[in-house]
């Protein structure tokens, strides 16, 4: 044990004292933004919003891009949603379905008809989903 | 006590060293899905305890293997915060070129995935630093040499508290970092379900055999110089089981941390820390085998 006391001591050179300070800085403000966040944030459930693209003409289908916002705080998990186009005879439907909406984010998915659908009769209806 | 400056070249290949150990342990999770899902799935507080957990290990694992064994708490606090520093550029850096993370994310998002990613990155690079060294630090060989020759029993109290202490992070460090990588994935979940309890207990035995195999038996390298010169059957007993109980600490920490206790039943949370427990101790024997000096 004295033996090694009498050892020289290794003193830092710049390139390791600028690491180390740049490295303090990024943990404080990841510490610091995961404390903010404690702090200030909301529980709000998933609040799903629907937005639909213009339809674009494919080979033998329409696609229509679909973009699907959670408001809500809390992640919607297995989200399920069916869209319903025209109505009595001619209702065609789709149906899209998203593993994890995380919230305040935006996923993107498409969905697709044989008809041309007109923007207007494609109706929305989001099915169900849980939180994890 | 005079001092001396590292050369620039040789701090560049200790943090080369260091990157290519983090990359080498954690790799696995930066490509694992459930990994990404915990980063906006935990809450703040989990994943500022997991940062805490993680600090206190680096800084545990350099005061006891990676810096010289005099340096202070605070040196070992610097030490830990560059590490895990390291950590999070090379976990934002990889997850962006994987396309884990993009600029159009919530932010919380992006925080979670690199903080989860970010302690077993460090972890991995303060082991690369300690240990992928060509040189290998000779003196501290020598000074490990010196302070773990002699058996256990010719060690004074203070020796015998450090050796423990020094163990037992070893082995949270080595458990952590194997069962890491299992312990996000459904499969736990699944296996701890859908077995019946007398393969859980067969589960249970074989982790312990096998710790206690690699532990005193099979005489991995660098076994005999650290821990093992203990002969009677007792302590071979009593070394296994704080073992076991080590790797059922680390299980049940991360099943928590990965939220698959969540609204489980009492048994359902033992079956899967036991299921859990197997890659763990292999860890804490193995594992910590591997990475002391």
């Amino acid at each position: 044990m004295e033996k090694k006391k009498k050892k020289k001591k290794e003193k830092k050179n710049w390139l390791e004292w600028t690491v180390t300070l740049i490295s303090m800085v990024i943990v404080s403000f990841t510490i610091g933004v995961l404390v903010y966040q404690m702090v200030v944030s909301e529980e709000n459930p998933p609040d799903i919003v629907i937005s639909l693209g213009k339809a674009e003409s494919k080979t033998n289908h329409y696609t229509i891009p679909v973009t699907v916002h959670n408001k809500g705080d809390i992640t919607a998990k297995k989200l399920s949603i069916e869209f319903t186009k025209g109505e009595g005879s001619d209702t065609e439907k789709a149906r899209l379905e998203f593993d994890y909406v995380p919230g305040q984010s935006k996923v993107k998915g498409w969905i697709s008809f044989t008809g041309n659908p007109d923007d207007e009769s494609i109706k929305p209806h989001i099915l169900g989903y849980s939180i994890p | 006590m005079e001092g001396f400056y590292k050369s620039i070249d040789q701090t560049l290949k200790e943090y080369g060293r260091g990157i290519a150990g983090g990359l080498l342990f954690s790799l696995p999770m930066l490509y694992t899905m459930e990994l990404w899902w915990t980063g906006f799935l935990a809450a703040p507080l989990h994943l500022l305890i997991y940062l805490a957990v993680g600090i206190f290990l680096l800084m545990m694992y350099s005061h006891y293997v990676g810096l010289s064994s005099d340096t202070s708490l605070l040196a070992c606090f610097t030490e830990a915060l560059e590490e895990l520093g390291l950590g999070i550029v090379v976990s934002v850096i990889i997850l962006y070129i994987t396309g884990r993370i993009v600029p159009e994310m919530p932010y919380s998002e992006i925080i979670g995935k690199v903080v989860v990613e970010s302690v077993t990155v460090a972890i991995g690079i303060s082991i690369g630093k300690a240990q992928l060294s060509d040189n290998n630090n000779s003196d501290k060989q020598e000074e490990s040499d010196e302070e773990d020759s002699g058996k256990l029993e010719d060690l004074n109290p203070n020796q015998r508290k450090r050796y423990l202490v020094r163990s037992i992070n070893l082995a949270l460090c080595g458990s952590l970092i194997v069962a890491a990588n299992v312990a996000p994935t459904e499969e736990v979940v699944l296996i701890a379900l859908e077995s019946a309890p007398f393969k859980l207990m067969l589960i249970a035995i074989t982790s312990l055999a096998i710790g206690a195999a690699i532990l005193y038996h099979i005489n991995f390298k660098g076994s005999q110089d650290d821990i093992l010169h203990r002969d009677s059957i007792t302590e071979i007993i009593a070394g296994t089981a704080i073992m076991y109980a080590l790797a059922l600490i680390t299980s049940a920490f991360m099943l928590w941390f990965f939220g698959r206790f969540d609204n489980l039943s009492l048994p359902g949370i033992i079956a899967e820390t036991v299921v859990l427990g197997f890659p763990a101790i292999l860890g804490a024997s193995a594992g910590r085998l591997l990475i002391q000096d």
